[in-house]
């Protein structure tokens, strides 16, 4: 899939852990390991809206639109 | 590739008081099911075995001047034949049974669920078309010794079989609805 999930960038430019950021948007550790590899099919505004008031950006710095495919 | 989530975000939020009341109400149903089943089962029985001739002839829509009483043979051979559709319908019973243990236990968008369902279907459509081909077996069944004139075939279409064969086919749209439902719900469940 074209869509990248930057959570990990994020995480490490904000030197913040996993668990301090699934604790606060009420997740697991797992289900947020998930999001960062990008193998969900999708993430609630609410997820979205929580890791954005943590992490202080924009869901834009958090997902990328890539296209691989060739022209 | 996508991972199962674990449940926390995965599953709708929580509605305490309906899903109670579905579990309440399933464990009831499945009780049901179990006691009707055994219910319809030894009236069956009771009725080949007590019932008095008259009273089976007219069930039967037999009319005419009996010549014979009907023989245990010809009661074991009714309670053969009439045991067929009732035995369809005991397994769908079986089978709502088992979707009901799985609704009271927090199990609703299963595989199972909707096989079950369909299974409960396709026993009431068997059930209901088995009904007037038994009761025609039975009718020549009961008359080969018992009235002097020879057999009798009696067919009989009834409006309770029409329905049965119409709550049949909503039970069948029922579980391909919850075939859909499941696949919804598993979608849904991949959402963090």
């Amino acid at each position: 899939m074209p869509i990248r999930v930057r959570l990990n960038v994020m995480l490490a430019e904000r030197n913040v852990k996993s668990k301090e950021l699934a604790e606060y948007v009420g997740i697991t550790e797992a289900n947020l390991s998930l999001l960062k590899q990008g193998k969900v099919k999708g993430v609630r505004f609410d997820t979205l809206e929580r890791i954005c008031a943590y992490l202080k950006c924009q869901p834009g710095d958090l997902l990328r639109y890539e296209n691989d495919e060739p022209a | 590739m996508i991972t199962s989530l674990s449940p926390e975000l995965s599953q709708p939020g929580p509605r305490p008081k309906r899903l109670e009341r579905i579990r309440v109400v399933s464990r009831i149903l499945a009780r049901s099911c179990m006691g009707v089943s055994i219910v319809l089962a030894v009236a069956l029985a009771a009725y080949w075995m007590v019932s008095t001739d008259e009273a089976i002839l007219r069930d039967a829509r037999l009319g005419g001047i009996a010549i014979r009483p009907i023989g245990w043979p010809v009661r074991l051979a009714g309670l053969a034949i009439s045991a067929v559709p009732l035995a369809c319908l005991i397994w769908g019973l079986l089978q709502a049974r088992r979707c009901f243990e799985s609704f009271a236990a927090n199990r609703f968008f299963t595989p199972e669920n909707s096989s079950r369902l369909r299974g409960l279907a396709t026993a009431m459509l068997a059930s209901a078309v088995l009904k007037p081909v038994v009761g025609a077996a039975l009718s020549v069944v009961l008359s080969w010794q018992t009235y002097a004139q020879g057999k009798d075939l009696v067919i009989n279409l009834s409006s309770d079989s029409l329905l049965a064969l119409l709550f049949a086919g909503l039970v069948s749209v029922t579980a391909w609805v919850l075939a859909e439902a499941n696949s919804i719900a598993e979608e849904n469940a991949q959402f963090v």
